[in-house]
């Protein structure tokens, strides 16, 4: 259960750019956007590593800029 | 074995499953057979006269109607069809007619097993037929029906089916196939949640349901095929609800047309992956019923194969059965009232009935004490909606299929209703607010200094200007190192009023965390004191405070104006996770301030609230627990020392007037503890808990002593902001399962339990809990990546709530839900673990350890060592409790596989550099571990006794102090160590019972020597306890320990004596009568319990001493009940009368090998005297039985433990018991039979027969003759039948 079963995730993000993984085989949920090819689960959050540089949410960057 | 023996002429032999039905009416408790009702309607188109004749013409045609059983000689039925027997047609009234029928009794023994009748009513005619289960079943009776059909529309029937019974020829070669699956140790016997501490009682509940029209008509239309797609649909429900990929549960069958009982179940096994279609399941299934039914085998031979094994399932081939069964198709004009319905075996039996009319019916019929009924209901729905999802989209994955539907889900997963709305303003913002409206009111009380809310307001605003100075403002992290108190308090409401997100740290925790923590979460400013300098990292780039040097001096009070928006950060709170360095969790104000606004209304806090928060500022709990009363205008209690003794504690209450109280739960069972002791527990309003698990046992505690009528237990990892969930009850409350409920989410949120495939668990399925809504946290600071991996997408806030691109934090915590909706918490994902196919959840098998006495800290592993896995428990308890009573206690509350195979009661848990529990370094579970060596014999005596005892145990490390049973000393061990004493101490009488009582070379030589060992014949189980006594009598070769299970079961207040076995004495005497074998029991009981109430238990063939001591005792002792656990008497092998037959030649040839026999046996002279004592006719058995053995005669004796010995003294008591008549005797029995001994059809004894107080036997399934006595479900029922007994005593 700690990794769940399927094999192949997506990166996904959403409309505040808060990113996660999704399973590839399921319909992504709305509000969210698939942002990467199918991979392994490591590979997708290692991904979100590489491109998620900003945490606070998107319109709190704009309010800030 | 040929189909159909002829058994002496008077008929044939029985099948299996027809002794088994006999042997259960035999003992008087027919379920899980019923008596089978057919009810056909015929309607008015017909008359009397011709639905009679029709009648009539099928009572000729049918052989059943014919039909008689017989007893023989030693039980055994055979069973013959006459034409003379046939059984008259009857006329009842109409109404009430199909209980009628299903009321019906016959007598087996030569009496007709069916009845036949006719009736009348306004609509027609009805005509009925009941038949007892040992004669026929749905199969006969749709013969039956469609044989009355025929006849009454004249149309050419079938020809009456033939007397042929089922085949039954070379079974047994297809046992090894089917063993070879039922011992996989991979598949599981798949079952539904069990209720919390249910038992599998006789009582049974029943549900129903008719498939939706569309649905059914689609599978009433399949065909044949029909059976696999409920199967599969099955198969896939179970796997979701158990979590189990490889699983097996029984298909039932019965022949079409039959003239005998013809319903048998076989084992399916199914590998179900999540991703498997629909479609791919259903073929799967559709191979392994054809492949089963291709090598069927009664049933009744692979339970008795697998019974054999301690700890086999009580289900070997299933827990569910599922029966599917059409109505036969019958002319217009007829139908059916009543059909019959197979036997309701296992936990939960389910008969798909395709009807004639186009209705499909699930009839669910299971352990009422096992399941609720709600859960059942349930089940039937989430088969349906299988069913139908199969057959919409035969390529859906199995495990995508929802269970649940959207309305269910938002139901469990909602909130606690709350329709007020939220202040938007951020959490410093409403506290501020009370210093303009009631600026003298207490807001603070720490350390003897007492706040006022205008003082706390003034300071956090010049230290806020102050921090305004040094660039502070959003998104800036300011650390706050001041130990908790007044200052902390205000510190951090400085850093908020800043705009800033406050890092609360511990100056008291180690300084690699701490630095850590400085330069992961980028503070810029520190507010600390001076005396915490020195912890601070040397080249930390951020501005320090010192609360000390006053640094808000001659900034202004008034509230700074700096805006702060809803997604802007409040806080960085780092966890302490068990690996690796702590995360900082980032946790925004919109959320932050509407979590504690709902959660002051969840804990009805008002401005009255006077707050004593126990929990560290380290732990986000710890400010929920103070801003939340000064959010309200109340105030806070903050406890300046690290620890305050129960005492302080609640003088501290007293002294200030505090009304609620928030603690960690260890802590709070100490509290609880010391108000019990003293009864000086404060009155409060409120008490909230939260930080572990919770067990039962400390809640009760809480519950009574702290004097509070409202209870809070809270739940929540910090990535979910505070306590998410919450369990809100009132004082007094019980809970059903290991550890007290979450309860559910708080605010807006929503608590899901989902499967690995994210799929929402039905209510009772484990899964993990996920908590999505606007209540979750940012994420981890600089570790984009394992937010991603931790805060998923909220796939279900679309539909429920309308929020869309939500997310839901997956917490690692494995919950289910309750049927209230609440949530249970069971134990950390990363803990469970999978053995024999079933996924445990060490937490619940923990937490029954911390229910035993003396307990205080638990932990439950599966080891590995060596290759093979196994639960091993550690406990942590004084010396004085033992592991052996501690697994007692776990075999009477725990389902099988959840028992460990160890248990280790340690003086403390070993602990790594972190504090926590180190589980490399616990010991493995061995023979007992004592300092060093064992001690080494003092005297010539004991090196003697200590050398036979090493020898036989097989262990050379044993002390003179050492237990011998602890030391691996068993029951017929025991025996023998005993007979080598007795040959070097002739003269002794020393018995199993002095080794009993003293269990030490030691104390067993001091006896010796003494001359004290005592020929005794009792042991005393128990010594102590209040009510009467129970007299334990032996069964063949049986040891008293073997009621050591027993006796821990019927608990501390029932003392319990066990009678050595005759058997086991040394010495033979021959011929005895059963009344002198009782005889030193009898004088026993009477010096113990003359004139007084007490009980007798008699086990197998001790229950035949049981009455006659009780015979012998008559009117002299208060015997309130005897317990006669399966008891049988000699079957057909050595009952009188009975004559055994022999092959032309046989005999002959079996005398020759007993001859030659005979001479190779050094046990001859015991032989010769045995076969000296027996008749001619017991002479004959006797070459019988010898015939019937499969393995050669030993010749291994005569030592105690050989196998020639035991055959030996088999022969022997069956010579004694064929001599035994039982008398009539007016006393209460209570009996028990093993499931097993009933499917062999052995005969029982009917206590009913012998005296007017014996009631019919319960059925005790899933064990046999030897393992009854251990078998928790049989001790469940043997003391509630002795508390009746000893009701008002």
């Amino acid at each position: 259960m700690t990794q769940p079963g399927p094999d192949q995730w997506i990166c996904v993000r959403n409309s505040e750019g808060r990113w996660s993984v999704w399973p590839a085989d399921l319909p992504v949920p709305a509000g969210w956007q698939a942002e990467s090819a199918p991979a392994d689960r490591g590979a997708c959050l290692a991904e979100i590593e590489a491109r998620w540089s900003d945490p606070r949410p998107e319109a709190l960057q704009e309010a800030m800029a | 074995m040929s189909g159909t023996q002829v058994l002496e002429d008077a008929g044939v032999e029985l099948t299996p499953g027809e002794k088994q039905v006999c042997a259960h009416d035999q003992v008087g408790q027919l379920a899980p057979y019923g008596v089978q009702v057919l009810l056909l309607r015929a309607d008015a188109r017909w008359k009397t006269a011709e639905v009679r004749q029709a009648a009539d013409a099928v009572l000729n045609l049918h052989p059943v109607f014919r039909a008689r059983l017989h007893r023989l000689a030693g039980g055994e039925m055979c069973r013959s069809e006459q034409a003379e027997n046939r059984i008259g047609l009857a006329e009842r009234p109409a109404k009430g007619l199909e209980a009628a029928l299903a009321g019906m009794r016959f007598d087996l023994d030569g009496g007709a097993g069916a009845f036949a009748c006719v009736a009348a009513d306004a609509e027609g005619h009805l005509f009925g037929v009941a038949l007892h289960p040992a004669f026929g079943d749905a199969g006969v009776l749709n013969a039956v029906a469609l044989g009355f059909a025929h006849a009454l529309t004249g149309e050419a029937g079938a020809a009456a089916p033939t007397s042929a019974a089922p085949a039954a020829e070379a079974v047994r070669d297809q046992l090894p196939g089917w063993r070879e699956m039922l011992e996989d140790a991979a598949c599981a016997v798949a079952r539904l949640p069990h209720r919390h501490g249910g038992s599998e009682d006789v009582a049974r509940g029943c549900a129903e349901q008719g498939l939706k029209p569309a649905l059914a008509d689609t599978l009433c239309r399949e065909g044949a095929g029909v059976e696999a797609r409920f199967a599969a649909a099955l198969g896939i429900v179970l796997s979701r609800c158990s979590g189990q990929r490889d699983l097996r549960f029984a298909t039932g069958s019965v022949r079409a047309q039959a003239v005998r009982r013809s319903e048998d179940i076989l084992p399916l096994r199914l590998q179900i992956d999540p991703g498997s279609s629909a479609a791919a399941v259903l073929e799967q299934v559709q191979a392994e019923l054809a492949k089963g039914r291709a090598r069927t085998v009664p049933s009744e031979f692979l339970v008795q194969d697998m019974l054999r094994r301690e700890g086999a399932d009580r289900h070997p081939l299933g827990a569910v059965t599922l029966h599917v069964r059409r109505d036969a198709p019958l002319p217009d004009g007829l139908g059916f009232c009543a059909v019959p319905e197979p036997a309701a075996q296992g936990e939960l039996l389910l008969l798909v009935r395709l009807c004639s009319d186009g209705r499909v019916i699930l009839r669910a019929s299971y352990a009422r004490d096992l399941f609720e009924p709600a859960l059942i209901g349930r089940f039937l729905v989430h088969l349906e909606r299988v069913l139908e999802a199969g057959l919409a989209d035969p390529e859906q994955a199995a495990g995508r299929i929802a269970l649940l539907s959207r309305e269910e889900l938002g139901t469990l997963s909602a909130p606690y209703e709350d329709g007020a709305v939220n202040d938007p303003r951020a959490v410093h913002e409403i506290i501020s607010d009370h210093a303009r409206q009631t600026p003298d009111k207490t807001a603070l009380i720490s350390g003897g200094q007492e706040w006022s809310h205008g003082t706390l307001n003034r300071r956090a605003n010049r230290l806020a200007h102050r921090l305004r100075t040094l660039g502070v403002g959003a998104e800036v992290p300011v650390a706050v190192m001041v130990e908790r108190g007044n200052e902390a308090v205000m510190a951090i409401l400085a850093a908020l009023k800043a705009g800033g997100a406050f890092v609360p740290i511990d100056p008291d925790h180690p300084e690699s965390r701490n630095h850590h923590i400085l330069s992961d979460a980028g503070v810029q400013a520190v507010i600390t004191r001076r005396r915490h300098l020195g912890k601070l990292p040397e080249g930390l780039k951020a501005r320090i405070l010192c609360l000390d040097d006053d640094p808000g001096a001659g900034q202004p009070e008034t509230d700074p104006d700096v805006p702060i928006r809803r997604d802007q950060m409040a806080y960085i709170m780092y966890t302490s996770g068990s690996t690796g360095k702590p995360k900082g969790v980032a946790v925004e104000h919109g959320p932050l301030s509407d979590h504690l606004q709902d959660t002051a209304r969840v804990y009805e806090m008002s401005s009255e609230s006077r707050e004593l928060p126990f929990l560290p500022f380290s732990s986000d709990g710890g400010h929920e627990r103070w801003m939340n009363p000064l959010m309200m205008g109340g105030s806070a209690v903050i406890p300046d020392g690290p620890l305050w003794t129960p005492e302080q504690s609640f003088a501290a209450m007293r002294k200030y007037g505090c009304n609620n109280a928030s603690i960690p739960t260890s802590y709070l069972q100490q509290l609880a503890e010391w108000a019990s002791e003293t009864g000086e527990g404060p009155e409060m309003r409120l008490y909230s808990f939260g930080g572990e698990g919770l067990a039962q046992a400390t809640f009760d505690l809480l519950s009574r002593e702290l004097r509070a009528p409202l209870l809070i237990n809270g739940y929540g990892p910090t990535e979910t902001i505070m306590t998410p969930m919450v369990w809100k009850v009132r004082a007094g409350t019980r809970f059903e399962g290991a550890y007290a409920p979450l309860g559910r989410a708080v605010g807006n949120r929503r608590a899901y339990v989902l499967d690995a495939q994210l799929m929402p668990c039905p209510v009772g399925v484990v899964g993990e809990i996920h908590l999505g809504g606007e209540g979750v946290a940012r994420g981890y600071v600089n570790r984009p990546g394992t937010t991603a991996d931790r805060f998923i997408p909220d796939p279900f806030a679309p539909e429920l709530d309308g929020r869309e691109g939500a997310r839901m934090y997956r917490s690692g915590d494995l919950g289910r839900w309750r049927e209230d909706g609440t949530i249970e918490f069971l134990g950390r994902v990363d803990h469970q673990v999978k053995l024999n196919g079933y996924r445990i959840e060490p937490g619940e098998i923990e937490a029954a350890l911390l229910q035993q006495p003396g307990v205080s800290e638990a932990l439950v592993l599966l080891r590995e060592d060596g290759g093979e896995k196994r639960l091993v428990g550690y406990a942590v308890a004084p010396q004085k409790v033992q592991e052996e009573q501690l697994m007692r206690a776990l075999e009477a509350q725990l389902p099988r596989h959840m028992v460990p195979s160890a248990i280790v009661v340690l003086e403390r848990m070993p602990t790594n550099a972190n504090a926590k529990v180190d589980r490399a370094a616990l010991p493995l579970p061995g023979v007992r571990r004592r300092a060093g060596q064992g001690e080494a014999p003092a005297g010539e005596a004991e090196a003697a006794v200590l050398a036979v005892w090493r020898e036989e145990t097989g262990n050379p490390d044993m002390g003179v102090t050492d237990d011998f049973f602890d030391m691996g000393g068993r029951s017929l061990t025991a025996l023998k160590v005993l007979a080598r004493m007795r040959k070097a101490w002739p003269g002794t009488a020393l018995t199993i019972a002095d080794l009993f009582d003293a269990p030490t070379v030691r104390a067993l030589t001091r006896r010796l020597e003494a001359g004290d060992a005592t020929g005794r014949q009792a042991i005393a189980l128990r010594g102590t306890g209040s009510r009467p006594m129970l007299y334990c009598f032996p069964g063949l070769l049986v040891s008293t320990r073997e009621y050591l299970r027993l006796t821990a079961y019927l608990g501390e207040d029932q003392p319990v004596t066990g009678f050595l076995c005759h058997s086991l004495n040394e010495e033979k005497h021959l011929n005895v009568a059963v009344q002198d074998v009782v005889a030193p029991y009898v004088d026993h009981i009477r010096r113990q319990s003359a004139g007084r109430p007490c009980a007798f238990l008699g086990w197998s063939w001790g229950g035949l001493l049981a009455w006659e001591a009780a015979r012998q005792l008559h009117g002299e002792v208060d015997l309130r009940m005897i317990g006669m656990v399966d008891v049988c008497d000699l079957g057909r092998d050595f009952a009188p009368g009975a004559v055994p037959r022999f092959d032309p030649g046989e005999r002959e040839t079996l005398e020759a090998e007993l001859r030659a026999w005979l001479g190779k046996t050094r046990m001859r002279a015991q032989w010769d005297a045995l076969i000296g004592a027996m008749d001619a006719l017991c002479y004959e058995q006797f070459l019988r039985f010898i015939g019937n053995e499969a393995e050669p005669l030993p010749f291994d004796g005569p030592e105690v433990s050989s196998r020639e010995h035991t055959f030996w003294v088999l022969i022997d008591n069956a010579l004694v018991f064929r001599q035994y008549q039982l008398a009539q005797l007016d006393v209460p029995v209570a009996s028990f039979s093993a499931g097993d001994t009933l499917s062999r059809g052995l005969s029982l004894v009917d206590w009913r027969q012998v005296s007017p107080r014996a009631a019919p036997a319960e059925v005790v399934p899933g064990t046999n003759h030897l393992h009854i006595i251990g078998d928790q479900l049989f001790h469940g029922r043997f003391k509630a039948a002795l508390e009746r007994a000893f009701e008002g005593v």
